[in-house]
C-alpha cells in the first residue's frame, strides 16, 4: 500500500482537479433545473393541486429533473473516491479539524442524502416506473414523496456545502 | 365542493402544513448540530484526547449556527412549500403545448 501511496503522490494536485471538477458537477448540475424549471412547476402545482395542465407540467419537469440528476450522481461516486485519495495520499489525518467537520458532514448528511436521492431519481421512488407499475396514484405518492424529500433537503445542502466549500478553501485553523 | 377530492380517483393531497414545516426546523437543526458537536468530540476529545470542544466559544458557536439553521430551514420549507403570500408574482397561462416523451 505504501508502494501505491508513493507512486500516486506525484499526482496530487491532478486527483485534486478531479475532485473539484466532480465537486463543481455534483453541486452546480441541477440548480438551475431547480430553480427556474422544478420550482415553479411544483409551487404551481402547490397553489392549484386539481389544475390538470399544471399536473401534466409538473409531472413532465419532475421527469426530466430526474433524467438530468444523471450528471450530479456520476459526479457523486467520483467526489466519493477522489476525496478519499486525496486523503490518503495527501497524507492527511485527524489532527486537520477542518477536515474532520468537512468529512462529518460529507459522510453523515450528504451521502444519505444521495442515496436517497438515487433511490427517488433512478431505481424504486422512479416516477415513470410508478407510473407503469402502479398506476397515477401510485406515481402521485412517489412524487410527494420526492418533493418531500426536496422541501427537506434544500436548506441542508444550500447551508452545509457553503459551510464545506469554506473548510476545503480556507482550511481554517480550528482548536 | 369536495366531491372531487372524496371521489376514489382523486389525487392524494400533499401532507405538507407550516405546523410540521416548523417540527421538522427543529428537528434538522439539532440533529444535524448534535452529529457534528458530538461526532467533532468523539475525534477531538474520546480519540485525540484535546478538551477544547468542551470550552465556551465551540457551544456558543454551535447553539448560534442551530438556531440561525432552524431559522432558515423554516423559512426555506414555508417559501418553497409556497406557504407565504397568494402567489401574485405569477399568473397561470393556458397554452396548448406538446411536451416531448421518450417512446
Amino acid at each position: 500500500m505504501d508502494a501505491l501511496r508513493q507512486w500516486l503522490s506525484p499526482w496530487y494536485l491532478e486527483i485534486k482537479f478531479v475532485h473539484l471538477a466532480a465537486v463543481m458537477a455534483w453541486l452546480w448540475s441541477t440548480s438551475v433545473a431547480y430553480v427556474h424549471y422544478l420550482l415553479p412547476a411544483f409551487r404551481a402545482w402547490r397553489r392549484n393541486p386539481d389544475d390538470e395542465g399544471v399536473i401534466a407540467l409538473r409531472d413532465w419537469v419532475m421527469d426530466r429533473f430526474d433524467r438530468g440528476a444523471v450528471i450530479e450522481h456520476i459526479a457523486f461516486p467520483i467526489v466519493m473516491i477522489s476525496g478519499p485519495l486525496l486523503y490518503w495520499v495527501g497524507g492527511w489525518d485527524s489532527s486537520a479539524t477542518w477536515l474532520m467537520i468537512k468529512l462529518l458532514i460529507v459522510i453523515g448528511f450528504f451521502l444519505p442524502i444521495e442515496c436517497c436521492d438515487y433511490h427517488l431519481s433512478h431505481l424504486g421512488g422512479n416516477k415513470r416506473k410508478a407510473l407503469a407499475s402502479g398506476g397515477t396514484q401510485h406515481r402521485e405518492r412517489k412524487l410527494h414523496l420526492h418533493w418531500w424529500f426536496l422541501l427537506v433537503t434544500t436548506p441542508v445542502i444550500i447551508y452545509f456545502t457553503g459551510i464545506v466549500v469554506f473548510l476545503a478553501v480556507t482550511k481554517i485553523s480550528i482548536g | 365542493m369536495d366531491d372531487k377530492a372524496d371521489s376514489p380517483d382523486a389525487p392524494p393531497m400533499f401532507s405538507g402544513t407550516p405546523r410540521k414545516y416548523r417540527r421538522i426546523a427543529w428537528l434538522l437543526a439539532i440533529s444535524t448540530h448534535a452529529f457534528l458537536y458530538g461526532g467533532l468530540l468523539l475525534i477531538e476529545y474520546v480519540w485525540r484526547g484535546r478538551d477544547w470542544l468542551l470550552g465556551a466559544k465551540p457551544i456558543v458557536f454551535t447553539v448560534f449556527s442551530m438556531l440561525l439553521f432552524a431559522q432558515l430551514c423554516h423559512r426555506s420549507l414555508m417559501y418553497v412549500d409556497t406557504q407565504y403570500g397568494r402567489g401574485s408574482r405569477w399568473r397561470l397561462v393556458a397554452h396548448h403545448v406538446k411536451l416531448p416523451e421518450e417512446r
